[in-house]
């Protein structure tokens, strides 16, 4: 019988109370656990080892060891050590569980001359009715309890298998339904995270984010240090990685009611690791590594995109008039001159941590220093991170954990400004790079040497920035137990960010071009945000019956947050040498201030049988400062149910199903307006004379509401096959309410800008499966161990109602360069894609010479969608595209995103190699360094051949072609990570004065396994994953400007104290 | 970052440096029946309300409408002459290219947001604002007939430039009107503006509402009239949109854009304006200057002006005696009196010391309204719109101005020097917002 199976035979015993009774109900099961039996009449032996957690090395205490056939076993102490005295000689299977871990077993021969010694690793396990859950309830609840589904992802393991020491890294393909996605390589990786589908026509798509049950801020950092346009790092991966002991996700309103409004994106906790009973273990790791290009690439083999020009025939360029001459700025850089722009970044990190205590007092100190470079010479980042937590329990009803983490940074963002990539994509704009032609050809060494506006030198040289975060969480939660029956918790905590953003441009000396302020500009930015929270729920437990058991919460939670921004900027320095804002001849400055609060209440009552099956009804009201006059407050129910199916008569018996939950919920969430959408402002602006003026800005709308986001999932979770396979499966139909759309201010009314309104109706289907597989494992199965992983998860989301608007532009849709044509329109997944579509073009004046043209240009056609003017999906013969509709071609987010994992043990486990794939399917791009080397500068080698009719063709449609030229399928499955793990010899570990050691080598986004476009027309598109980020409510198709996500190699060394 | 502030409105900023005080607080609060009520109560430091325009602020809604006109006709200037056939597009930026390429459309944000709106709401708020303090007492703001005077006189400029430029607009979210009840209403806003000014005796914004009225006159062909304002407008007046370094709403659009500065060079003077001469002899009106540099396109060499819009800080015409003598001129040439409009054209060459323009030069009514036309160019070019205004009213008749990109101009096969297409906007379209129109109408 495992200790799955045990939970059910407790009722054949009695309902004892969960979680307290375990331990002596565990004695009353297995009648050797803890105890001696009797000695027989025969010689016996003594089996010791010790048991630890196989991804941190720390002890586990009281797992249950069982030494098969004999009916004796022990609990491991708190330094995870046991000793089964009294065994018969003779082979024995010796079997170790824990909740919350694999089983383990291995094989000892005990002999009465000497010890047999058997040491344990045990892993934990994907899926485990008996975890504990904090996030979205009353007071922490056991899985099984759960009609939801939350994802649990421990940190460890990904930290471990992860070269990139960044959360938002790491977590990629960790949850199913929890898409990540990238904007760019460096140190501080722009990211975007969501949660089943997309949701919102305006507002965000970001999840919540919790640290310990408070919440803290979930924004980006803004700036010219670090961030171009919203590219900038997000505040989520201020967190040191190595502190946090899980995740939880909360994917969806049915989950996510009890956090009310602004939860309807769903919720991630972070639960930070926390101190344990026992000595003092000190865990110190070393990690040393490097950041590249992807594929290890030089910048001039990566950047080698396609791109030339048509050569003039100036003796300094030895080509044929007319040829087209192929052109790498970098290369040319590096020949001619003798300068180089990337490089091999260094990684760097520290980390130590302190844990221990007694029953009353537990402890854990942790402190890690990151030190990294990116690819150029202008992104790097250091980091310091600390955390305290302190458990106390000076009682039986009392306990209270205190947290505080610290965070101090400095970095830089090659992804600042307009990054410099552009002059490499965009190069050789016209033919005026050509050796010889003047200010802009590549031999001039004075001018932008066949760069696009900007040049590596001007930028890395002469521009220097950056941003300094100080940022302190600090949490405390009190437990609270005055009657055996009622149990209360206050979670109190804030989130403080402190950032200074800065840059300055040096003037550039005469011989040097490449940037847009040549004169001078520093700029700083220091923003505030704070998050204060108060969070407090009591519970109630009654036993109605023996089989009846009740369960009833009440709480109330407010939470605020304000952001308070001072920027400054000096143009035009009169001294080369000036580095102050004051000290340019044109000065601007401005300050913004934001605040919002929300209140809920909510009960919720539970209703269990037997322990096994579970029906829960809840309700929360709200209200929020961003609410309208017209608008009072707003009401969340949700219902749920689930029931541990494995654990009735019916099942008992089966040999395959170990555990098995069936789930459903039905709930409501909400998101609320922007903070000023509800009213009427004016702004202050700079008047005749330098006085203060003022003029209108936002309409307002009094009777704004927050969207309600509707959800029902239903799913089970199962444990199979003696543990060797996990399987989790959700189906989920959501739909949000409400939805807020900018809907556009007649501007003759005197103002600008839209105005709020409540008009949208959206909708998002998905299927989530998690499968762990367990086909090999190690010493039971043989040499090798091997664990296989898959996390799969299908969105189909869709816009249903726009309340009767015309269809929608995707608001934030890169106003500056016109790239992206994405909409909202009814009955299409959220930010479609739509263009004009191209299907044949002749050409004329002569094909690859440069007069070449096309003409006769016919595009696709098809039947208008109703409520469009010239919207289709397309499938009509075709036609002039003059007269030709813009026909639907993709969706901005992938429908299909598959991570699959497989981990190999060899060595008696001692060696251990994981692989990580992550697939994602169903996404389109519009690569926009292509579309411009296409037919913006017009210098890819396609276009200036001239031989491609299509090609031709949406250079003549201009406005109406270039995003087309920039299409392309982003389809891709990536070598995500790939590691090897040792576990060193307990010799060698010895030697050091440690007692558990790993070293661990790994690499990150190791390359492409496959990608459905990787070129158009000739011309190389960079990256399939990477996207503008903050814009756009994340639906942005468009990627431009920026640098690729990285290839993150380390070897990490890691000791246990 | 802050220092605890002294007024209320700041009371937030202060007390975010009171870490760890505000959760307390807040539990509380709640605790306390009565402090739950004040729970979500925030405070918006940056804001303006409308409980804040009282008395007190009388002052400042008068100046905002000033501020707030300069800034919109600053904006409308520079569009008119990159869209004009004054200034040729250099732009390495999709949506810039737009403005001189002739693309715009009814959803083209840039236009939307940076032209045609600042016109309206600065229209709007001087309805508004005039309005709020026609309801202030005399006890509170003792000049509010001043105030109201600056009011009208700045409010109805837009009107201007919405008829001018503009294909047609609503007013007030309503039906798209035709130009002509726009510059009717120009008109009517003027003489409104004009006793306002006469009312408190200040001179010089009456006779800047005088050549308001007059110039809205010769958009209505109310020549007379035009004759009957402009000639009361005193030699040497020059009122101007004021303007100086503090950025985006306050500098000289036209520098801004076109500006050696860097960040600027987004156009040329066009190649046709390079060598501008009457009868052998240079103008001196026209004089543009090759910087050596290269515009923002990084392609081309930058061609700017050099004796206009030199500076961040360079003040922008709204109003001149020229403009009146121009008006004369036209609206006498326009009538038939064309020796007057002679006089008036060579008043302008001896001014700009020119050969002068004989009656052989111009003998026909056509050919002295077509000079009329090239004056008006020369004399008032990249100002206030003219050049805008003369190509949508002589479109489709004998005096047509040839946009770039169309024969004639100096683009004539359509395609520019980047090889780029030009499109077919004319005037200014009705923005989307408010239904789409891409026809002048009358």
């Amino acid at each position: 019988m495992t200790l799955q199976r045990f939970h059910a035979v407790r009722y054949t015993l009695g309902r004892v109370a969960p979680r307290t009774g375990l331990l002596a109900c565990m004695a009353l099961t297995f009648p050797g656990v803890g105890t001696v039996e009797p000695v027989a009449a025969q010689q016996t032996g003594t089996v010791t080892g010790t048991v630890v957690d196989a991804l941190s090395g720390n002890p586990v205490s009281n797992a249950q060891v069982l030494v098969e056939g004999t009916g004796r076993g022990v609990l491991t102490n708190s330094q995870g050590r046991f000793l089964v005295a009294e065994i018969p000689e003779g082979t024995y299977t010796v079997r170790v569980e824990r909740i919350g871990y694999a089983l383990a077993s291995q094989t000892a021969d005990i002999s009465a001359t000497s010890p047999a010694v058997v040491n344990f690793r045990l892993r934990q396990m994907a899926y485990e009715l008996e975890s504990i859950v904090v996030t979205g309830t009353p007071g922490a609840e056991r899985v099984r309890e759960l009609g939801n589904s939350i994802g649990r992802i421990e940190a460890q393991p990904l930290v471990e298998n992860s070269a990139a020491n960044n959360v938002s890294l790491i977590l990629s393909g960790s949850e199913p339904g929890v898409e990540f996605s990238y904007g760019g390589g460096g140190p501080q990786a722009p990211a975007n995270i969501r949660i089943r589908g997309a949701a919102s026509i305006a507002l965000s798509s970001e999840p919540l984010i919790y640290i310990d049950g408070v919440r803290v801020s979930n924004s980006r950092s803004e700036g010219p240090g670090t961030s171009y346009r919203e590219d900038g790092p997000i505040r989520l991966n201020d967190i040191d990685p190595n502190e946090i002991a899980s995740i939880e996700v909360v994917k969806g309103p049915s989950a996510a009611t009890l956090y009310g409004t602004e939860a309807s994106n769903g919720v991630i906790n972070i639960i930070t690791k926390s101190g344990s009973t026992g000595p003092a273990t000190i865990t110190a790791k070393v990690e040393a590594g490097v950041m590249s290009l992807p594929g290890f690439a030089s910048g001039e083999e990566f950047y080698d995109v396609g791109v030339g020009y048509r050569c003039q025939g100036f003796p300094e360029s030895n080509c044929t008039p007319g040829e087209i001459v192929r052109v790498n700025v970098l290369r040319n850089d590096r020949e001619r001159f003798g300068k180089t722009w990337f490089r091999n970044g260094a990684t760097q990190l520290y980390s130590v941590n302190l844990r221990g205590g007694s029953e009353d007092v537990r402890y854990f100190f942790s402190g890690s220093w990151s030190d990294e470079e990116g690819v150029t010479k202008d992104s790097w980042l250091q980091q310091l991170n600390t955390r305290a937590n302190i458990d106390w329990t000076p009682n039986d009803r009392l306990s209270v954990q205190f947290g505080l983490g610290i965070v101090w940074s400095n970095s830089r963002s090659n992804q600042s400004n307009q990054p410099w990539s552009l002059g490499i994509t965009f190069a050789c704009p016209a033919p005026t790079c050509e050796p010889g032609s003047g200010g802009a050809a590549l031999d001039d060494p004075t001018g932008v040497r066949g760069y696009f506006a900007y040049t590596p030198q001007a930028i890395v040289d002469y521009v220097h920035g950056g941003e300094q975060i100080n940022r302190q969480i600090a949490t405390t939660t009190i437990n609270y137990r005055p009657r055996d029956w009622l149990n209360s918790r206050l979670t109190v905590g804030a989130d403080w960010v402190d950032i200074n953003n800065h840059e300055l441009y040096t003037p550039l000396p005469d011989d040097v071009s490449g940037h847009f302020v040549p004169g001078g500009r520093k700029s700083v930015r220091f923003a505030e945000e704070v998050n204060y929270s108060v969070d407090y729920s009591a519970t109630g437990v009654f036993d109605v019956t023996q089989d009846i058991g009740l369960s009833t919460s009440a709480g109330f939670q407010l939470y605020e947050r304000a952001a308070g921004v001072v920027d400054a900027r000096g143009d035009n320095f009169p001294i080369s040498t000036l580095e102050t804002v004051g000290s340019g001849a044109n000065l601007r400055a401005g300050e913004t201030f934001v605040e919002n609060k929300t209140v809920g209440v909510y009960v919720q009552e539970k209703v269990s049988w037997q322990d096994r099956l579970f029906l829960t009804g809840a309700v929360r009201a709200d209200d929020n400062s961003a609410f309208g006059e017209d608008f009072e407050l707003v009401t969340y129910p949700k219902v749920s149910g689930s029931w541990v199916v494995s654990e009735e008569q019916f099942m008992l018996d089966s040999d395959w199903i170990d555990q098995l939950k069936l789930r459903a919920a039905w709930g409501k969430a909400g998101q609320q307006p922007s903070t000023f959408a509800a009213v009427r402002t004016y702004r202050p602006v700079s008047g005749p004379g330098g006085a203060g003026t003022i003029t209108r800005d936002n309409i307002g709308n009094s009777a704004v509401e927050p969207e309600v986001g509707q959800e029902w999932e239903t799913g089970f979770d199962g444990v199979f096959l003696d543990q060797r396979l996990t399987l989790e499966a959700t189906y989920y139909s959501q739909t949000r309410d409400n939805a807020l759309i900018q809907v556009l201010v007649r501007p003759s009314l005197g103002f600008g800008g839209t105005q709020w309104q409540n008009l949208g109706r959206t909708s998002n289907k998905g299927v989530e499966l998690g499968v762990q597989w367990n086909p090999l494992r190690i010493t039971e199965d043989g040499p090798v161990g091997l664990d296989l992983g898959v996390n799969f998860s299908y969105n189909d989301n869709k816009v249903v109602s726009l309340g009767g608007l015309p269809p929608v532009e995707l608001h934030g849709s890169n106003p500056t360069t016109d790239w992206g044509h994405q909409r909202f329109v009814e009955g299409f997944p959220m930010g479609a894609i739509f263009l004009k579509k191209i299907v044949s073009a002749d050409i004329i004046n002569g094909v690859g010479t440069p007069e070449a043209r096309a003409t006769n240009i016919m595009c696709e056609g098809g039947p208008i969608i109703p409520g469009t003017t010239n919207l289709s999906r397309g499938g009509g013969g075709p036609v002039p595209c003059a007269d030709a509709p813009e026909v639907y071609r993709g969706t901005p987010i992938s429908s299909h995103i598959l991570s699959a994992t497989a981990t190999i043990s060899l060595l008696g486990g001692d060696l251990e190699v994981f692989g990580q794939v992550d697939a994602k399917f169903g996404a389109m791009r519009i690569d926009a360094d292509l579309a411009g080397a296409h037919v913006f500068v017009n210098s890819s080698l396609a276009i200036l051949e001239r031989t491609e009719p299509l090609l031709l063709a949406m250079q003549e449609l201009g406005n109406e072609g270039i995003n087309q030229s920039g299409l392309v399928d982003a389809d891709f499955a990536k070598l995500r990570r790939l590691s090897a793990k040792y576990h060193l010899p307990q010799r060698i570990v010895e030697s050091t004065g440690a007692n558990y050691g790993t070293v661990t080598l790994s690499a990150y986004n190791v390359g492409w396994i496959w990608r459905a476009q990787s070129e158009k027309f000739g011309l190389k598109t960079l990256d399939s994953e990477q996207r503008v980020m903050g814009t756009a409510n994340g639906l942005q198709a468009v990627h431009h400007e920026g640098w690729p996500n990285n290839l993150h190699m380390k070897l990490a060394v890691s000791l246990t104290f | 970052m802050y220092e605890k502030p002294t007024n209320r409105r700041d009371t937030k900023l202060w007390r975010r440096r009171s870490r760890g005080l505000a959760p307390v607080t807040i539990l509380l609060a709640c605790l306390a029946p009565v402090g739950c009520a004040d729970l979500l109560d925030v405070s918006l430091p940056g804001n303006v309300t409308e409980s804040d325009l009282g008395p007190s602020n009388a002052e400042t809604l008068a100046l905002s409408i000033q501020g707030n006109m300069e800034y919109a006709w600053s904006q409308y200037s520079e569009v008119a002459a990159h869209h004009s056939d004054e200034f040729d597009q250099r732009s390495g930026n999709r949506q810039t290219k737009r403005h001189g390429l002739r693309l715009f459309d009814p959803s083209f944000q840039f236009y939307i947001e940076r032209v045609w709106t600042p016109l309206h709401q600065t229209y709007q708020e001087h309805i508004e604002f005039g309005g709020r303090i026609e309801e202030f007492s005399t006890d509170d703001v003792p000049n509010k007939a001043d105030l109201l005077a600056t009011i009208n006189a700045y409010g109805p400029w837009p009107l201007i430039a919405l008829a001018e430029g503009m294909c047609g607009s609503p007013i007030d979210g309503g039906e798209v009107l035709g130009v002509s009840t726009v510059f009717a209403l120009a008109e009517e806003e003027f003489t409104e503006a004009l006793s306002a000014a006469g009312a408190v005796g200040n001179m010089r914004l009456e006779t800047m509402a005088r050549v308001g009225r007059a110039r809205a006159r010769i958009g209505l062909e109310d020549f007379t009239g035009a004759i009957s304002d402009a000639a009361m407008v005193p030699e040497g007046f020059k009122f101007m949109v004021t303007r100086d370094a503090n950025p985006e709403r306050r500098q000289n659009r036209i520098f801004d854009r076109l500006g050696e500065d860097a960040g600027a060079r987004r156009g040329n003077v066009t190649k046709n304006y390079h060598d501008v001469e009457w009868k052998g002899m240079p103008d001196p009106r026209i004089q543009v200057r090759f910087t050596g540099e290269l515009s923002f396109d990084f392609v081309t060499e930058h061609v700017s002006l050099a004796n206009k819009h030199l500076s961040f800080d360079e003040d922008m015409l709204l109003a001149s005696w020229e403009e009146a003598q121009m008006f004369i001129a036209d609206a006498s040439a326009r009538s038939g009196d064309l020796d007057r409009a002679r006089e008036i054209l060579n008043d302008f060459h001896q001014r700009a010391g020119i050969a002068p323009v004989t009656e052989e030069d111009i003998p026909t009514r056509d050919d002295v309204i077509r000079h009329v036309i090239q004056e008006r160019n020369r004399e008032f070019f990249a100002e206030s719109g003219h050049r805008m205004f003369d190509h949508n009213r002589w479109r489709g008749t004998q005096f047509d101005i040839p946009f770039l990109g169309e024969p004639g101009s100096a683009w004539p096969d359509g395609v520019d020097v980047h090889g780029e297409r030009f499109g077919d906007t004319t005037c200014f379209p009705v923005p989307r917002n408010e239904g789409a129109i891409t026809e002048r109408i009358p």
